[in-house]
Formats: structure tokens, sequence, C-alpha cells
């Protein structure tokens, strides 16, 4: 096991380098730094020319990576173009807001996702099932944008009507009251609704196809034919089994997630890495926007890499060459 | 495998409660440090914050939401320089004037200016003073040459550098403490006036200059380039103020604190804190508005606003923005030959309806949004609607164009006309670039399209990313026909559109040349009484107004709203850099 994930940690390695020269030259010629300025009508040319060489911005695209490479490597992912302000503690602060939401949603998601799953397989095609089915489908193809504002306003209209504070529209936190308060969940709780909403779609439907597959095979059969109790049955041997590919499927979205609650954040206003990315983006801060991408990359190798270390660990029958 | 899936949970849970602990201190500020006014984090000031309208009033406190998370406060750093940043310095940093909602100039810092062919005489207040960490200074003419120095200095990545290059710093005479003498150039090394970093003469746009003062003495040895980078402080770390509110605080990605100045030299704010909370989106920030969260709001322009307009308890307030949207015209040898005769651009702007395409955009969350009439002045008196002569008319296009020889087009205008004008064996067909993304441009792309080929004008439209494509490449490049997208002025100042209208401008993309719009606008920068000043840039104005190189559709809307127990807030609607807390000491809770 262990020579496997040295194995893929060096795969991953070129991999990574790949992908950030890829993703290096794709953003590079996809936004500039000086068309921003060039809005700005008595921008002096001279003030142009300091940014376009303080960031080399004039130089061939391979050599500036290596520039950016350089810098990301020896300098904690380097500094800001445009704020001159270093990268690393901005990410380290918005990649734990960011986990901190989607760690809470997708636990959440996967515990009524699975119970859901279980119950709509074991009372498949009754009036339970066909509603979670239904409700399924609906939490997945409802865009999170149109969910995220349906619930500002629901709970928007029940303090103009009440007086209730049930929960705040936007923001992370009211944080001098720590982490655990009150306060802290009637702000992240809407966030964490609309990420639970399309998760538990998914964990649901997941769940239930796998209960269907493994209640019907032959040592399930063979348990019942020896007077094995059903509960007993469910418990011990369906839904342990059926278990196995929905924990595959929770790691991958997990690191999914945390790469990119972009919408999410950015309609909630979490300071997430998302919607930090999504800022860079907007200044053609070439190296914030790089230091996301090849986080995201990490987080996701990672995640990959988890998932197939869960499953074999979870089911013995899977050996690693 | 049943104790495997319970490691897993516990593992899991171990991950979950790691995380969630970590976050509880990642807010912390890295701004302002130890000092008698110590900068608390944004954290700790906000949890002190009421969350109700009701308890805010009671302890002075108005909460502002923010769009926009500054990138710093050194907003005459051209990378560091966002519209909210400069919104939240505007009561903490100011300048020798402060513009007015309504684009006037009140003198500020300054106690009086005097500007001449030869030289500019500002005299600072003599009580207006810096809070330096609590330590009381003057603002002395030594913080006057300070500035110029860094305005002027070529290393610095200035904004704007635009009359300060026009004073030679050789020649600065500084009078007492509190009067500074500044000369205009008479004479400039050829390299640096082909630079742009030295230019020649008097410039007549002075009220613009010096809009910030730096502390000479707190910013010593600081790289003019990062200074401010994460708070408004000397180089001891402590705040520094000389306007009416000190920031005392701002936590990235949550917001900013300012707390009134004791040592302001004017009205005394009777709002203790102003709170800036970061809301990113503009749908969250308007529920949070109706639900209580925020005593006001500066929101982009867009539809879900309508909700506003007669909430209970609300002053929805709409001002002009110096944002110009319009249409340009090339006119060089890149673009469409047709578009060089007026009677073709005459045409195109009396087929378009630019009332109808204000009432499909606007009228439910800015209905006093009307069409722009003038160029050069936005907003006041000065205003004159010279392109008002070409009110729509589709008949007289179709007629204008049958006039000039054009045929195969419609002979009264027709919906869902196919037949197009072909004009000298020229068909009547442009390329429309404008950015991709904007609901307002894809909406007056379509209609215009629609009332365009009503008159038996084709236009193609295509969308492009701004910065990146249409700003960045396609306008420098003069490679269009028709391109619409928006000109942000730096100040109600017409010189400000001088580099659009100049034959030589850098931002005439349209390649318009008048000499005798050259004149008057050289003209203009030389002349320092205000109401000749005006005169000859409405003469710019009607010139553009009969040549047509730009045709202007309208000025985005300004709203601002706010609660309606918040008194003095109703003048605060500037659209400029001041933003809505220009007059932020004015304001006061009432019952």
């Amino acid at each position: 096991m262990l020579t496997y994930i040295a194995r893929r940690i060096l795969y991953s390695i070129p991999v990574l380098f790949l992908s950030s020269f890829l993703s290096f030259v794709f953003v590079s010629y996809a936004g500039n730094p000086l068309g921003n300025l060039r809005a700005n009508p008595r921008i002096p040319a001279n003030t142009l020319r300091l940014v376009a060489e303080r960031n080399h911005l004039n130089d061939p695209v391979v050599l500036r990576y290596f520039y950016w490479l350089k810098d990301f490597i020896t300098d904690k992912m380097g500094k800001s173009l445009l704020t001159f302000q270093p990268i690393w503690p901005d990410v380290h602060r918005t990649i734990l807001h960011t986990a901190q939401v989607v760690i809470i949603a997708e636990t959440l998601a996967i515990i009524l996702g699975v119970a859901v799953g279980i119950f709509s397989a074991i009372r498949q095609y009754s009036v339970f099932d066909y509603t979670f089915t239904s409700l399924s489908f609906l939490g997945y193809a409802m865009p999170t944008f149109w969910l995220g504002l349906l619930l500002q306003i629901l709970f928007v209209d029940i303090y103009l009507k009440w007086h209730v504070r049930i929960f705040y529209t936007s923001g992370l936190n009211n944080i001098g009251e720590g982490t655990w308060t009150l306060d802290r969940l009637q702000h992240i709780a809407l966030p964490v609704v609309t990420l639970c909403v399309v998760s538990f779609a998914l964990y649901s439907r997941y769940m239930r196809a796998s209960m269907l597959d493994v209640i019907n095979s032959d040592y399930v059969r063979t348990a019942r034919a020896k007077g094995v109790a059903e509960w007993r049955v469910i418990t011990r041997h369906v839904v342990r089994n059926a278990l196995i590919p929905v924990v595959t499927v929770a790691a991958l979205n997990l690191g999914g997630l945390l790469g990119g609650a972009i919408v999410t954040e950015t309609i909630f206003t979490l300071d997430g890495f998302g919607y930090y990315f999504i800022q860079a983006l907007q200044n053609s801060d070439f190296y914030a926007v790089m230091a996301y991408l090849v986080v995201t990359s990490v987080i996701i190798i990672l995640f990959n890499l988890i998932a197939d270390v869960v499953y074999g660990y979870l089911d013995p029958r899977i050996r690693y060459d | 495998m049943h104790k495997r899936l319970w490691l897993l949970a516990v593992a899991a849970v171990a991950v979950l409660l790691l995380a969630a602990s970590a976050t509880a201190r990642t807010t912390s500020s890295g701004s302002v440090h130890a000092a008698s006014l110590k900068a608390a984090p944004f954290a700790e000031s906000w949890a002190q914050t009421p969350r109700t309208v009701a308890g805010r009033k009671a302890k002075d406190v108005v909460v502002i939401a923010d769009e926009q998370d500054p990138s710093g406060f050194n907003v005459y750093q051209a990378t560091q320089s966002s519209a909210w940043a400069g919104y939240m310095i505007t009561p903490v940093i100011r300048g020798a004037y402060i513009i007015t909602d309504q684009g006037g100039y009140n003198l500020d810092l300054a106690k009086s200016v005097k500007a001449t062919k030869t030289s500019l005489t500002i005299t600072l207040r003599p009580d207006a003073n810096w809070n330096w960490g609590g330590v009381k200074s003057p603002v002395t003419n030594a913080d006057l040459k300070y500035t110029l120095e860094q305005f002027l200095n070529p290393n610095n990545q200035v904004a704007s550098n635009t009359g300060y290059i026009n004073i030679d710093p050789a020649k600065t005479q500084l009078v007492g403490t509190k009067t500074a003498v500044f000369h205009w150039r008479t004479s400039c090394p050829a390299d640096q006036l082909s630079a742009g970093t030295c230019a020649v003469g008097p410039f007549a746009d002075y009220r613009d200059l010096f809009g910030i003062v730096y502390p000479s003495k707190a910013l010593a040895g600081l790289d003019w380039n990062t200074l401010w980078s994460d708070c408004v402080c000397g180089n001891n770390g402590k705040p520094i103020s000389d306007g009416p509110y000190i920031l005392t605080n701002w936590t990235k990605g949550n917001g900013t604190t300012l707390v009134s100045n004791p040592m302001w030299y004017g009205h005394k704010p009777a709002v203790k804190t102003i709170q800036w909370k970061f809301v990113a989106d503009t749908s969250s920030e308007i529920q949070g508005m109706r639900g209580g969260e925020y005593d006001m709001i500066y929101p982009s322009p867009q539809t879900a606003l309508s909700q506003l307009v007669n909430q209970p308890g609300l002053v929805y307030n709409t001002n002009r923005a110096y944002i110009f949207e319009h249409i340009d015209v090339q006119l060089g040898p890149q673009g469409n030959p047709l578009l060089k005769n007026p009677w073709m651009r005459q045409a195109i702007f009396l087929a378009i309806n630019r009332v109808s395409l204000i009432k499909a955009i606007f009228s439910s969350y800015a209905p006093g949004v009307k069409p722009l009439n003038s160029l050069e002045y936005i907003l006041g008196k000065a205003a004159l609607p010279h392109f008002g002569k070409w009110a729509t008319s589709q008949r007289k296009a179709i007629a204008l164009l049958k006039a000039h020889g054009c045929t195969g087009g419609p002979s009264v205008p027709t919906r869902g006309n196919s037949n197009f004008f072909s004009c000298g064996g020229q068909p009547a067909s442009f390329r429309w670039f404008t950015t991709v993304g904007n609901d307002r441009r894809s909406t007056s792309a379509a209609i215009f399209q629609q009332q365009l080929a009503a008159v038996g004008i084709k236009i193609n439209p295509q969308f492009f990313p701004g910065p990146a494509v249409l700003f960045g490449k396609i306008l420098p490049s003069h490679d269009y026909d028709l391109s619409e997208y928006a000109f942000v002025a730096g100040s109600p100042d017409p010189s400000n559109n001088d580099s659009i209208f100049k034959s030589t401008g850098g931002q005439n993309y349209t390649q318009w040349k008048n000499a005798k719009a050259d004149k008057l606008m050289a003209q203009a920068g030389i002349t320092f009484d205000q109401a000749k000043r005006q005169a000859l840039y409405e003469q710019v104005d009607q010139l553009l107004a009969n040549d047509l190189p730009i045709i202007p559709l309208y000025t985005y809307p300004s709203i601002l709203v706010y609660r309606k127990a918040l008194a003095g807030a109703e003048h605060s609607n500037a659209s400029l850099s001041t933003g809505p807390a220009w007059n932020a000491e004015q304001w006061h809770w009432t019952s």
C-alpha cells in the first residue's frame, strides 16, 4: 500500500508541473493587468511601463512561467502582482473558511443522503421513495445561485414579519464571538444548506442505487435463507457493502468542493477560497490565480488518491500493485 | 469492515473539528500595530456593532455594505486603485478640495487656492491637523511638497500624474508652514516630454491637483508603491488621518472600521463609528438592506434593486454617475468607409431610440435616467443638451440615406425589415463590438439591431471580454466599425475627456481629428476663468454633436439607498471617487 501511495505521489509531480504550465499559459492569454489600467483615461505611460517591467509582462510567456515558478517555490507562492502583498496568508485564511463550511455541509449531506438512500432502497417504489427521488432530482437540478437567493429572501421576510433574526444573509462571521457560537452558525447556515442540498441529492441517489445492487446479491439471499433477521441483513450485510462506492464519491466530491464552492461563496460573501479566486481573476492578478489553480490541483490529486486508498481499505478484495 | 468504517468516521469528524477550530483564528487583522489608537481586528469591532437598526441608532453607528474588498488604501497607486478603497479613505485622508454630489469643488484642507498662468498658490487651513496615533500635528506645506514629489517620482506607479507634471518641483516655494507656491514649467527635457513625464505650461484643471495630501513625516522612509497596503498608517504602524474619521482596522474579506476623529477641523461627526461590511453579491446586499443588516448601500445598478424603490423606511436616491455609455464610431482607415460620411453617422443616431433603450434597461430601478445629450459636462447647469437635436426619427434617417444615393432599403421604417441599404456600392452593414457578459450591452445590441434594421442599416454584434480583448486589443488597434462601452471620468472637470477627443489623445480610439476642437481644448487648458473655460468646452461639445464621432447613450445611475432615520445623507450620493461617505460628518440618526 505504501509503495502504491508513494508511486502515485511521484506520478503527481509531473502532472502538477504540466497542469501549472498549461494554467499559466491560459491565464496569461485570458487576462491582461494592463487592460484594467488602460480604462483610466489619465493613466501615465510611465506607470504602464513600470507595471509591465516589474511583472515581466513583456517577456515571453514561457519565461514568465519560470519567474512565477521561482517565486512560488522560494517565496511561499509569491506576491500579488497588484498589491505586492504575500499570497500565502490569503490562501491560508480563505481555504480554512471554505473548509469549515464545506466539511459541515458534506457531513450533513452524507448523513442525510445515506439515511434517505437506505430507506428508499428498502421501501422501493413506496411513497417515501417516490417523494425523495423527486426531491433529489429537484435538488440536483436547482441552480445554486437561485437556491441561495431564495433562502436569503425567505429569511429576510421572516425577519421583517416577526422581527426574529434566524439566519444572516451574508458574511462568514461575527468573528469576535468564536467559532461554535450561535452567531457563527447563524451566518454559515444558509451556505451550508445550499451546498448540502446539492450533495444530499447526489449521495441519496448513489446510496439508493448501491443498496439496490447489493440487496439482490446472492450472499444477501443466503443470509435471509439462513433465517437471519431482516434488520440484521440490512445493517450487517447490505448497508456496509453499499457504502463503499458512496465513500469514494464523497471523497471526490469533498475535494472538488474544497477547491471551488465559488458560486455559493460569492452569493453569501464568504471569505473563501473560491471567492478569492474570482476576485484575483477579475483583477488579472496572475500569481493569485495561479496559487488557486495549483492548490486546487493538489487538492483534486490528493482526494483522488484518498478515494482510491479508502476504497482499498474498506474492501479487502482490492489489492494494489 | 465494521471497525474500518468507524475508524473512517472518527477520522472525518477529527478533520472537521480541526478545520473548524483553525478558522477561529483566521480573522485577525495584520493591519495596524500597537499604539494608543491600536487597531483592533475588524472582528472585535464588528462584534460590538448592534445587529438591529435601533441598536445602531442608540450607539451612533452606521453600517454600510461594501461591494469590493480593497486591495489597499493608497488609491493613487495604479494597481491598488479601487473605487471602494477610495470611498473608504475619503473621510480619512483629505485633499485641497472635496468634490460634492453635484460635481462642485468645495475647499477642504485648503483655505485658499490661487492659480495664474505662472503659478499655483495653495494656503492650507490653519486648523488642518494630522491625528497620528492620537498625536496632533499640523498639516503643512511640507506635506504638499512631499505629495508633489510622489506624483513626479518616475519609480512610482501613479494612477495619474496629469497636471503634476506641469509643475517644476525645483521652483517650489514654501512660505511659512501653511503656504506653498508651485510654478508651472516653462520647458521640459525632450526625453521627458516624449515619455509623458513632463509637460509645459499652466494647468487649468488645478482643482483636481492635491486631491489627496500625504503626511510627509509619517510616511518618511516608506516605499510609496507599497504603503497603505493593509492600513492607513504612518511608518510606526499607527493610524493617521486628517479627515473626520480614522480608519482603525481592516480585515480582508470582512470589512473596515472608521471611528470619528476628534482632531478634525470641521463639523464634529455625530456618527461615532462607520462599519463598511463586505458583501460581494448585490442580491445579498439588497436582502441585507431589507432585513436591517445595513443602514446604507451604494449598489451596482441592477434590476433586483426595484425591490427597494418603495420599501418603507428607506430613501432611494438616484444621481448621475460619471460613467458614460456611448457608441464609438471608427473614422480611421480600419473602419467601414461609409462611417466617414457624417450623414451615415447622423442616420444611425436618428434611427436608434435611446429613450426606449433606457426604459427597457432602467425603468424598474432607476426611473430618472434620461438620454445623455452632452459629453463634456454631465451634471449641473453646464450640461447643455447639444446632442438633443438628434432626437429619434427613423423617417428622417431613411430620407437622409436616400438623399445620399443609398438604395435597396425600406421606404418607411419597417419592423423586421430584411432589405438593407447599399450606398455607392457599399452595403450599410457594420461590425458592432461590445463586451461579453454585460446584460445592458446585450440588451442594447439586440434593441439597436432591430431599430437600425427597420431603417435598412445592418449591424453585426460581436461580444468580447472587456479588459483582455476589447479594451486591451481591439480599441487600441482601431479595427472596428461601431463599439459600445463606457468611459469612466476621474473628475467632473471636462479636461478629463481631452485624451478622448484630442487628435493626439491616448484614448482617441475613434481617430476623430478636428483642428478647431484641438485648439479650443488647448485654450481651455490654460484658461483659469471657470466661466470662460466652460464656454470653450461648450464649443467642443457642439463640434462633437455636429461631427458625431461618438454617440452618447446615457450615464450610469448612481444609486444610494439609506435608512430614512439617517439624516444628512441627502447629498451623499457622490458618484466619483469621493463616494457616499464624502460628507459622513454631517450624518446623524433621528429618532
